[in-house]
């Protein structure tokens, strides 16, 4: 039921262009150290060279004389990466802490709950800040920094997917068979409310590549591996005179996230068909 | 390329000077319009705006249009020019110097200005307060007032007369006693609501928007200034600031505000002038601060081998535009008095600097890298950041592994100065027409950690302490000068620091600003002789 899901959401017009972005950017970012080998942050040419006017160098260069492109094509693992574990570990937790809400209600509710309504009325970026700044800038904390608050989304859709299941007879049995309430909301409840889970899904990944990128635009990026964030900060500072040097990674960013939002808008369709 | 477009830029800058000075003679010689109001970039609203308390440029640039110094920087004649003091002469022995102060010279609030201020500035500020005072100053024993217009500075120790000389327009800022005498003066008000002698006084500051300073009438100096009002609009970031200037909203940016990158484009558009001159006197060094607690770095062969890999044709070429110089050693090849071409130098050489990391035992490991260490480049400028993403590359082509740390100020100041969690940091001295004013303090050792843009390096050398006591109990000029140039050689040949380039600022203005950078201090100089044309 789930794979049919997935399938009709990839053949809706937005699923197929969304896929194909993403299936793009993803080539790019493995392939990155076949395609373009060495070190992106090598000073290979003039700097600031236009686009198109090297072949050496599609997207010109930097201030430096860095290749743009491979800066954007090296620069695309760290940021879908990022994305990624963001939404793995938000859709983890938040999943589990959802179901769990749900199955046993009461003071565990009451408590992951509150938990979550805590987390949401601090603005998430200014958490990611304040994280970063305790861990310093580095991937694994830039991860937990956008994870810390994106998991309460999918832990209050989960939880109301659960309370409206709980009473299922499949629940039920299941209960009746003697399995404790955790195991049953994780093996049983849970599988049957990820269809809404994942489509919330697309939300946080193209949010986390946006904070991810604005969190290095700031500099609490790690400054020795590329990052578009980072490459449009220093683009802004030319932007008059050479504008290319923000808009090639402006580019790419766009367009992985309107990959991801697509993709999500085809999950989106395809699951209110599927309900209706 | 490069070159043309240094040339061509240069080129600019001249055009626009000469067009000043040519305007200037067609108006007849030169024709000032008093009136108008000069409105100016700002980048930094610093906490404390006192410059008898603080000596930095970021406190200068608006302060000293409001607070005098004794004298100021020119570059005619011996190099000073009179303003709150018309004459100055030391002792043969050094142990005194006399200033003679200006008649008629009163205060803001109408008070008159005299001798007892300067003597309550010297003892009370710029000797135990003052980040700069706190070296040149440190044997003022008393400031003798004999009458209102006689200020004998009294010395325990020898004192060279040429360095006070040097540090007075930097460092001798005037604030009046009868404001200052009562209370704790690192709190008092008049730090942030300035009262001076200058052509302008403060009206308001509205943070986060403007400092607005308006003329003063009964300004020592007769009809004098020309302006009405001078504006600093706080424009913290750089691309607003080009497009204010291009806009006419503002008519000037000073100390590089603009990106160097704009400065192509902005030199050819009809009424903008950009002007690369007028902060000799504040010459900053793009530096490599090593930690020689570090035992690889602790080897002078491997400090050697980093100086080799820069290439500072390129530092200077791409990361400054052409708008700097490569540096020799600590003293700018700018400073007539003491400077000294005639040092060890460390050429661009890749190839020497392999040899030297493979003598030193340092060979390539299965990676290809030698050693691994931590780069910190300072947050201040766009070049240092720039040049620590260049350094990295430049360490990696012989074998370095360099992982750049970033952090903003007051976490850098602390990484590098106080807990010495740093292994290279590119940091930018100041040069301030003296070694022994701020350059010195960068390679004696024995300094108490957390004192910044000092030693903090763990570099202690006997000969170097040695070498810097006795320069600094000389007081024979020449004598004075010779050993300073002894110093830049050892520093060359010890190589605790590696100077990569000199560089000072820009001013981009309208062409309507008149009497900009005719002084090597001009952005942190008093203003009172420019004006507006129509």
């Amino acid at each position: 039921m789930r794979d049919d899901l997935l399938g009709r959401a990839a053949l809706t017009a937005e699923g197929l262009i969304g896929l194909s972005l993403l299936v793009v950017a993803a080539a790019l970012a493995l392939a990155a150290p076949l395609l373009l080998p060495g070190d992106p942050f090598d000073i290979v040419a003039r700097p600031l060279l236009r686009p198109l006017s090297d072949p050496a160098h599609l997207l010109g260069t930097d201030r430096l004389g860095r290749d743009i492109l491979a800066m954007i094509v090296h620069g695309a693992r760290p940021s879908l990466i990022t994305a990624l574990s963001v939404a793995a570990v938000a859709l983890g937790v938040g999943m589990t802490a959802g179901a769990v809400a749900g199955m046993l209600g009461g003071v565990a509710d009451e408590v992951i709950m509150r938990l979550a309504d805590a987390v949401q009325t601090v603005p998430s970026f200014v958490v990611a800040l304040a994280v970063l700044s305790v861990l310093g800038p580095s991937l694994p904390g830039l991860i937990a920094a956008l994870a810390v608050s994106a998991w309460t989304a999918p832990a209050r859709v989960v939880r109301s997917e659960v309370l409206r299941l709980r009473g299922a007879p499949f629940v039920e049995s299941s209960l009746l068979l003697g399995r404790g309430r955790i195991p049953v909301a994780l093996t049983v409840v849970l599988p049957n409310a990820i269809t809404v889970a994942l489509a919330l899904s697309a939300v946080i990944v193209a949010g986390a590549l946006l904070s991810e990128a604005a969190l290095s635009f700031l500099g609490l990026g790690d400054p020795n591996r590329p990052s578009w964030g980072a490459l449009i900060a220093e683009g802004r500072q030319v932007m008059r005179t050479a504008p290319h040097v923000i808009i090639a990674p402006g580019m790419a960013l766009f367009l992985t996230v309107l990959g991801v939002s697509l993709v999500g808008e085809g999950l989106a369709k395809a699951l209110s068909k599927q309900t209706s | 390329m490069t070159m043309q477009r240094r040339t061509l830029l240069a080129g600019a800058g001249a055009v626009g000077a000469a067009a000043l000075t040519r305007k200037a003679r067609a108006q007849g010689a030169p024709m000032p319009r008093s009136g108008g109001i000069l409105t100016v970039a700002a980048d930094t609203e610093p906490r404390n705006l006192n410059p008898a308390m603080v000596a930095s440029n970021g406190v200068f640039y608006v302060a000293s249009k409001v607070i005098e110094p004794l004298a100021e920087m020119t570059t005619q004649g011996d190099g000073l020019a009179p303003r709150l003091a018309t004459h100055w002469e030391g002792t043969p022995d050094g142990r005194s110097v006399t200033f003679t102060l200006r008649e008629g010279v009163s205060w803001h609030d109408g008070r008159p200005f005299s001798s007892a201020d300067v003597a309550f500035s010297a003892m009370r500020l710029w000797k135990p307060l003052q980040n700069l005072g706190r070296v040149v100053f440190k044997a003022l024993e008393s400031v003798d007032t004999p009458d209102a217009r006689t200020a004998i500075f009294r010395f325990s120790e020898p004192t060279p007369f040429q360095m006070i000389r040097n540090a007075v327009p930097g460092l001798a800022s005037v604030v009046p006693r009868h404001l200052y005498e009562v209370g704790d003066i690192a709190a008092n008000p008049a730090n942030t609501r300035l009262v001076g002698t200058g052509p302008f006084r403060f009206a308001e500051h509205r943070p986060g928007e403007v400092y607005r300073l308006e003329k003063n009438p009964s300004y020592w100096e007769a009809g004098r200034p020309y302006l009405d009002q001078i504006i600093f609009r706080v424009l913290p970031d750089r691309g607003a600031i080009a497009a204010a200037l291009e806009a006419n909203q503002i008519q000037l940016a000073a100390f590089s505000a603009v990106p160097l990158a704009d400065m192509e484009r902005l030199a050819r558009v009809p009424g903008i002038a950009v002007i690369p001159q007028g902060y000799d006197g504040i010459t900053y060094q793009l530096t490599v601060e090593i930690n020689h607690r570090r035992k690889e770095l602790a080897d002078a062969r491997v400090r050697r081998a980093i100086a080799h890999a820069i290439d500072r044709r390129f530092v200077v070429d791409t990361i400054f535009l052409g708008y700097a110089k490569p540096s020799t050693g600590p003293v700018p090849a700018f400073d007539r008095q003491f400077y000294t071409a005639d040092v060890p130098s460390t050429p661009f050489d890749r190839r020497r600097a392999e040899a030297l990391l493979d003598e030193a035992g340092l060979p390539r490991g299965a990676n290809g890298m030698r050693f691994s260490l931590r780069l910190l480049p300072a947050p201040w400028f766009e070049q240092t950041r720039q040049f620590g993403d260049y350094l990295r590359q430049a360490l990696r082509a012989v074998g370095i592994d360099a992982q750049i740390v970033n952090n903003d100020a007051p976490a850098h100041l602390r990484a590098v100065y106080t807990d010495h969690a740093f292994d290279l940091a590119i940091g930018s001295p100041v040069y301030r027409n003296d070694p022994a004013i701020s350059t010195t303090i960068l390679y004696e050792s024995g300094l108490p950690a957390g004192v910044p843009f000092a030693n903090q390096y763990g570099y202690a050398s006997v000969d170097m302490d040695g070498l810097i006591r006795r320069a600094a109990g000389t007081i024979d000029t020449a004598e004075r000068t010779a050993l300073y140039q002894s110093f830049q050689k050892l520093a060359g040949t010890e190589l605790p620091l590696i100077h990569v380039a000199e560089f000072t600022f820009i001013t981009v203005a309208r062409r309507s600003v008149m009497n900009v950078a005719n002084n090597p201090r001009w952005a942190t100089s008093h203003w009172a002789d420019t004006w507006l044309s129509s």
